[in-house]
């Protein structure tokens, strides 16, 4: 049944019945509804104009701010949304647009929208394997030469909890190729999507529920010469894991300190980690330590309302919480 | 292989995508490495009083929790002092991982 759920076939079903039980009941009452009306009312079309800097590593509040919005209105109307104006696109924007149109496209909001009026952004949009994932037509738009989206959230995972390491290599492969012209690996790459891919299965759904889906992106930036990746989960974030929660509310407590803190200490490795468990607790300051040692650069963590670039060492507490998780990192061309 | 040396390349021998902790999160596991290749090889080592060269070379990457589960886990069964003494990582390719397993076993606590 669980399977059905989420096929298109099962929701055309689903909805006919509704109508149909709609239309009985008020012929019944005596009183016929119009169901085109009754549809125009409930699903009035608003738009979200998108922030000129649309980045969560660059503007990081305006976007979150963008996207919640577009994640909250979205359950309840139909939604256009407008990227006419952006001037300033950074990859990470671009996975976690399409990751939130993906969630709230499966209760039956209706989204769309325009590209860019910019030619960079406009470009990296047609070439980052958006349109893979949005697009009804998918032939209209040319195959992506930069970009390579991967969504991981098919049932037999979900049920299986596993994940699959050739993600990473065939992403990671990609970023090579675009960079160096040969299809080789990156290995701090591969082993940060794959503890990424790790923490997601086992950290990021709330107890009880399935895992969380995850979205991993490789976009070549042809101009700065690097592979941006970006690793994005919209789970319960680093700091509302269930047994992370106790110890990181009393730290909050008695030491008085902010969520950024406590992200810069888990990344250093001094939070243990949410299991108990000897010899865990390695992933995040691993992925910092790649960072560090400039095997990756610029590598930026999201989660709740705290954000930390490790390569600048800024990091601040946001205004507005983010849902979910999202690592972002760069790889320069050797 | 010499009467003094046990040789063990991950990604000719195990696989080129090492993967999660567990057995039960996916496949080439550290967990499955330990098992199967790691425990037996280091057992036949210490047997015959070799060394056990395990190569980390030609794979696509190693996630940390591939890495702790197989050589902390070790570390964890037979001790530290034990695993130390017993076993060369060879790794040209990123020759910071030598020091990050060195590490796992450092930490990791001896179960007896």
């Amino acid at each position: 049944m669980k399977r059905l759920i989420v096929r298109q076939k099962w929701k055309r079903h689903l909805a006919a019945r509704s109508r149909h039980e709609l239309r009985a009941r008020s012929r019944l009452a005596g009183n016929p509804v119009d169901l085109g009306n009754l549809r125009a009312t409930t699903r009035k079309e608003i738009r979200l104009e998108a922030p000129v800097v649309f980045s969560l590593i660059r503007n990081t509040d305006e976007t979150i701010r963008f996207l919640a919005r577009l994640r909250k209105r979205g359950l309840d109307r139909s939604v256009f949304v407008d990227l006419k104006n952006v001037k300033d696109l950074t990859s990470d924007a671009v996975a976690c647009l399409l990751a939130i149109i993906r969630r709230i496209r499966l209760p039956g909001a209706r989204i769309s929208g325009n590209l860019p009026d910019y030619p960079m952004p406009k470009a990296m949009i047609e070439s980052s394997g958006f349109h893979q994932f949005v697009r009804t037509s998918r032939d209209t738009f040319p195959k992506p030469v930069n970009g390579r989206v991967i969504k991981r959230a098919n049932v037999s995972e979900a049920v299986e909890q596993k994940f699959n390491q050739q993600v990473s290599y065939e992403l990671v492969k990609f970023a090579m190729e675009k960079l160096t012209g040969v299809a080789v690996t990156h290995r701090p790459s591969y082993a940060v999507l794959s503890e990424a891919m790790l923490n997601t299965v086992n950290h990021a759904a709330t107890e009880g529920h399935s895992p969380e889906p995850w979205w991993a992106s490789v976009y070549y930036d042809a101009d700065r010469e690097r592979a941006c990746f970006t690793f994005l989960d919209q789970g319960v974030g680093i700091f509302e894991s269930h047994t992370l929660t106790m110890r990181l509310r009393l730290m909050q407590t008695i030491r008085t300190l902010s969520s950024s803190d406590i992200l810069k200490k888990i990344l250093d490795g001094e939070v243990r980690s949410s299991t108990g468990t000897d010899g865990r607790g390695n992933g995040l300051p691993g992925i910092c330590t790649h960072c560090r040692a400039g095997r990756i650069r610029n590598l930026t963590v999201i989660a709740n309302d705290a954000y930390g670039n490790v390569e600048t060492g800024d990091f601040h507490k946001l205004s507005l919480g983010f849902d979910g998780t999202l690592l972002y990192w760069e790889v320069v061309r050797p | 292989m010499t009467a003094t040396n046990l040789d063990l390349n991950i990604a000719s021998q195990f696989s080129v995508t090492p993967g999660p902790r567990k057995r039960t999160e996916g496949k080439f596991s550290g967990q499955e490495f330990l098992e199967e290749w790691l425990r037996p090889l280091f057992v036949e080592a210490l047997k015959i009083g070799a060394t056990l060269r395990v190569n980390l070379d030609g794979a696509a990457g190693y996630p940390t929790s591939f890495l702790e589960e197989a050589f902390g886990g070790l570390a964890r069964e037979f001790g530290g002092a034990k695993v130390r003494g017993s076993i060369e990582i060879d790794c040209l390719d990123e020759p910071y991982l030598e020091e990050d397993i060195h590490r796992y076993i450092e930490k990791a606590k001896f179960q007896s």
